[in-house]
């Protein structure tokens, strides 16, 4: 019970001392509790933040869909026959340190910055996450469940749905999740830096850079900031929800 | 391809002859840079597009002129700087977080809370507090570094074998011994682990980082070529992100298998 | 003596080598051996004796690499239905409920054809009773204990109705106490009340010497590097065998006999 009541306690002193510092010592414009709330309420009032959350995680899901499409067939194929494996590896493992955010301005070169834009870097930032961890999960099936479907005559091309499949799932989820989350970050990082340019619609992203670069409202940029973070955990949980519905006897 | 895939299923008692590792890499790049290049070849708009061959000139050329060395020198510096603030805070916290259930209390929530944000969204508030220059990057980088390291290092802390601490207490061994000779040595894989994560998470950082807050560095350079509409020196310069980012992680891993030749890391990279 | 009927398997000098040369290993070398149709017949040896590698062979999933062996005439080259196997971890499908497990050889293997879905149901359900493990159906693998999971392996194992009964140390993973009801079990579900001509015919690796013993009609004796045999133990303890037989003379003596068999071997494996 002491234990609940410390950890309950420091993010709400943390906060109090916040305010209490912002407002004796801090410039008018420093951001603080009191303020943030009150933009928070003006901004969901609005519906402002929710359109920007909608936009920002539309074009997440897109991309994420695009990327498991992809990703886990490939992860499949690759984690079951080693001649491709080996052979795409190089591939996989030279654009693996690239990160989402870098090959953004060659995509804006190519697509633009409206939303294919941002479903193509979401995409990229997801792909991999699912893509190593399929091939894992693949990899790491016990071979002797393999092996006992074999023994009871089962077909090859049967035992990959029955067998291999369900014994890689928990694996593959839990890609799917570190993926998701490494989508949400892709996203506000692509609207962040398209937004610092003129063009581009909507999304959380660039309401933190307008309110930053124009609108110089530094408590809303800290409303956004809890929504991303709000978003992030919820999409989180979500997923690890999915995976134990999905998989109850996997320990991951 | 049904053979290898039975084989690959039920494990091969007879392997046949294969080529090593880097001549595969070279093979796949090969194939990778000619598919590349005859499609360079059939785009007509060179911005769009540019060759392996232009793009191979403009990283000569971005040598020649110093901007490469330059700009890497500068992300690299700030990702050293980066990920060592980080560790210096973020290891003994996580070291008193996972032994001391006072410290868990304090930092568990806070540390909840904060973690969903990511470095790169506190971009522009961190515009504000630092503005444009070095300040900017080392901010988000040390933020990004930080989680990981701070729960890896308590995770590894946590997941200790009791037994071991267990075998050292009945030895006699007092309890600051015990932290440095036995809790640390025990959650060193753990922390090295969270090293790599977060100096990779910090190397993608830097660039976003840069890209929009800072006069110097890779990102900016990107960018910047960018606006010229020098694809080719983009494109150079992903390379260079590229292939650094691989060497920091090669270099972190041997540097622990180097610290840690008892640790049989199981790659889940 | 019962005149013989013609084995159900046969082993003529049986070879297995892993590696290409120079540095092949052989596993097993020139083994011969005859298995009679609905015998118990045990497998022991030390470690490195080739016992798992025998089985593997008879299952079909290593080729022999000099040799023959045969079932019914025929050479045994893949796995197949008719020789079950049961491996020593069980290779439960995590995924599947008992029925599910159980079920599985028949749903998607050729033991299935020709069973309509009530068919399949009804045999699931009538191993599940013969195992024991009624009122278990819907759990899954992570819930059952070791022993139950034992029985889920062997009962999908009998639901297919393979002839010939492969088992890799099924037993190993339990603890004494399991294992002793287990093996009576075994015996039960095996069909050791029954005559012979009804029995299925059961190849079991065992490291348990008393194991062994209890339950096979003849016991072979393997040496290590390499397999090579021993010697064949005739086990004449009377049938139906139980805690009774445990206690005997003759089970003792029998199980001494085998243990100094094996045991000098095993001294140099354990200690060197």
């Amino acid at each position: 019970m002491k234990h609940f009541l410390i950890r309950v306690a420091t993010p709400v002193v943390l906060i109090v001392l916040w305010q209490l510092f912002a407002d004796a010592f801090g410039s008018p414009r420093m951001p603080r509790p009191s303020a943030v709330v009150a933009s928070a309420m003006k901004l969901i009032g609005s519906g402002e933040l929710v359109t920007a959350l909608v936009t920002s995680l539309g074009r997440v899901f897109s991309g994420f869909m695009l990327a498991s499409a992809i990703a886990i067939p490939l992860g499949i194929l690759m984690g079951s026959v080693r001649t491709v494996e080996r052979n795409l590896d190089p591939l996989v493992e030279s654009f693996r340190p690239v990160a989402a955010i870098a090959i953004l301005p060659l995509v804006i070169l190519w697509l633009g910055t409206g939303s294919m834009a941002a479903i193509v870097i979401v995409a990229y930032a997801a792909f991999f996450p699912i893509l190593i961890n399929t091939i894992a999960g693949v990899k790491r099936v016990d071979h002797n469940l393999l092996r006992a479907a074999y023994t009871m005559g089962v077909p090859p091309a049967t035992r990959m749905w029955v067998v291999l499949l369900p014994a890689a799932l928990p694996a593959i989820l839990v890609g799917m999740r570190i993926g998701l989350g490494m989508a949400w970050t892709a996203i506000i990082a692509a609207e962040l830096a398209v937004g610092a340019k003129a063009g581009g619609e909507g999304g959380i992203g660039q309401m933190m850079f307008i309110f930053y670069a124009y609108s110089v409202e530094l408590n809303g940029i800290v409303v956004c900031m809890i929504a991303v973070g709000i978003v992030a955990l919820v999409l989180d949980r979500i997923l690890r929800a999915a995976l134990h519905a999905a998989v109850p006897w996997s320990r991951l | 391809m049904m053979a290898s895939f039975g084989g690959a299923l039920m494990g091969n008692s007879t392997a046949p002859r294969r080529w090593p590792a880097w001549a595969i890499y070279l093979r796949t790049m090969g194939l990778f840079c000619l598919l590349w290049y005859v499609m360079s070849w059939l785009t007509p708009n060179k911005i769009l597009l540019p060759s392996p061959l232009d793009v191979a000139s403009a990283l000569r050329d971005r040598i020649d002129d110093g901007e490469l060395v330059a700009n890497a020198t500068v992300s690299l510096a700030r990702l050293l700087v980066s990920v060592s603030i980080a560790s210096l805070i973020a290891i003994p916290l996580g070291l008193a977080m996972g032994t001391s259930r006072l410290f868990e209390d304090l930092l568990e929530w806070p540390v909840e809370l904060l973690r969903p944000i990511a470095g790169i969204a506190w971009i522009p508030l961190a515009l504000f507090m630092f503005g444009i220059g070095n300040g900017l990057p080392i901010f988000i980088m040390v933020y990004t570094a930080f989680f990981p390291l701070l729960l890896g290092t308590a995770a590894g802390v946590r997941n200790v074998d009791r037994r071991l601490i267990s075998a050292a207490r009945t030895m006699g061994i007092p309890k600051g011994t015990l932290m440095r000779r036995v809790i640390v040595p025990a959650a060193l894989p753990s922390i090295m682990t969270s090293a790599r994560l977060a100096v990779a998470a910090s190397w993608t950082a830097v660039v976003a980082a840069e890209l929009v807050g800072a006069p110097s560095g890779l990102g900016y350079a990107i960018e910047y070529y960018r606006s010229m509409l020098d694809t080719p020196s983009v494109m150079a310069f992903i390379i260079v992100i590229g292939v650094l980012g691989f060497l920091c992680d090669a270099a972190l891993r041997s540097f622990s298998a180097i610290l840690m030749p008892w640790a049989n890391a199981e790659e889940k990279r | 003596m019962i005149q013989q009927p013609a084995p159900k398997i046969r082993l003529a000098h049986v070879r297995k080598e892993f590696g290409g040369t120079p540095a092949a290993v052989v596993a097993v070398d020139s083994l011969s051996l005859d298995i009679q149709p609905g015998e118990f017949l045990a497998i022991v040896g030390p470690s490195g004796c080739g016992k798992t590698t025998v089985l593997n062979m008879l299952a079909g999933l290593e080729p022999v690499t000099s040799g023959t062996m045969t079932m019914d005439g025929k050479a045994i080259s893949g796995p197949g239905a008719e020789r079950g196997v049961m491996f020593q971890d069980y290779a439960l499908f995590p995924w599947k409920t008992v029925t599910g497990n159980i079920g599985f050889g028949l749903d998607h293997g050729p033991a299935g054809h020709g069973l309509s879905r009530a068919e399949r149901e009804a045999r699931v359900a009538r191993v599940i009773d013969l195992v024991g493990l009624k009122g278990s159906e819907t759990k899954y693998p992570h819930q059952l204990s070791g022993g139950m999971r034992q029985r889920v392996a062997l009962a999908r194992l009998v639901a297919n109705e393979p002839e010939i009964l492969l088992m890799d140390e099924p037993l190993a993973a339990l603890d004494a106490q399991t294992r002793i009801i287990l093996q009576d079990e075994l015996l039960r579900i095996w069909g050791q009340d029954k005559p012979t001509s009804e029995r299925r015919t059961v190849v079991y690796i065992t490291h348990s010497i008393d194991e062994a013993v209890f339950l096979a009609d003849r016991v072979v004796v393997l040496s290590s590097h390499p397999g090579r045999l021993k010697r064949i133990v005739d086990v004449d303890l009377a049938r139906p065998r139980n805690d009774e037989t445990r206690k005997s003379r003759s089970f003792a003596e029998l199980s001494q006999t085998i243990w100094e068999l094996i045991r000098e071997e095993a001294y140099r494996a354990t200690m060197q």
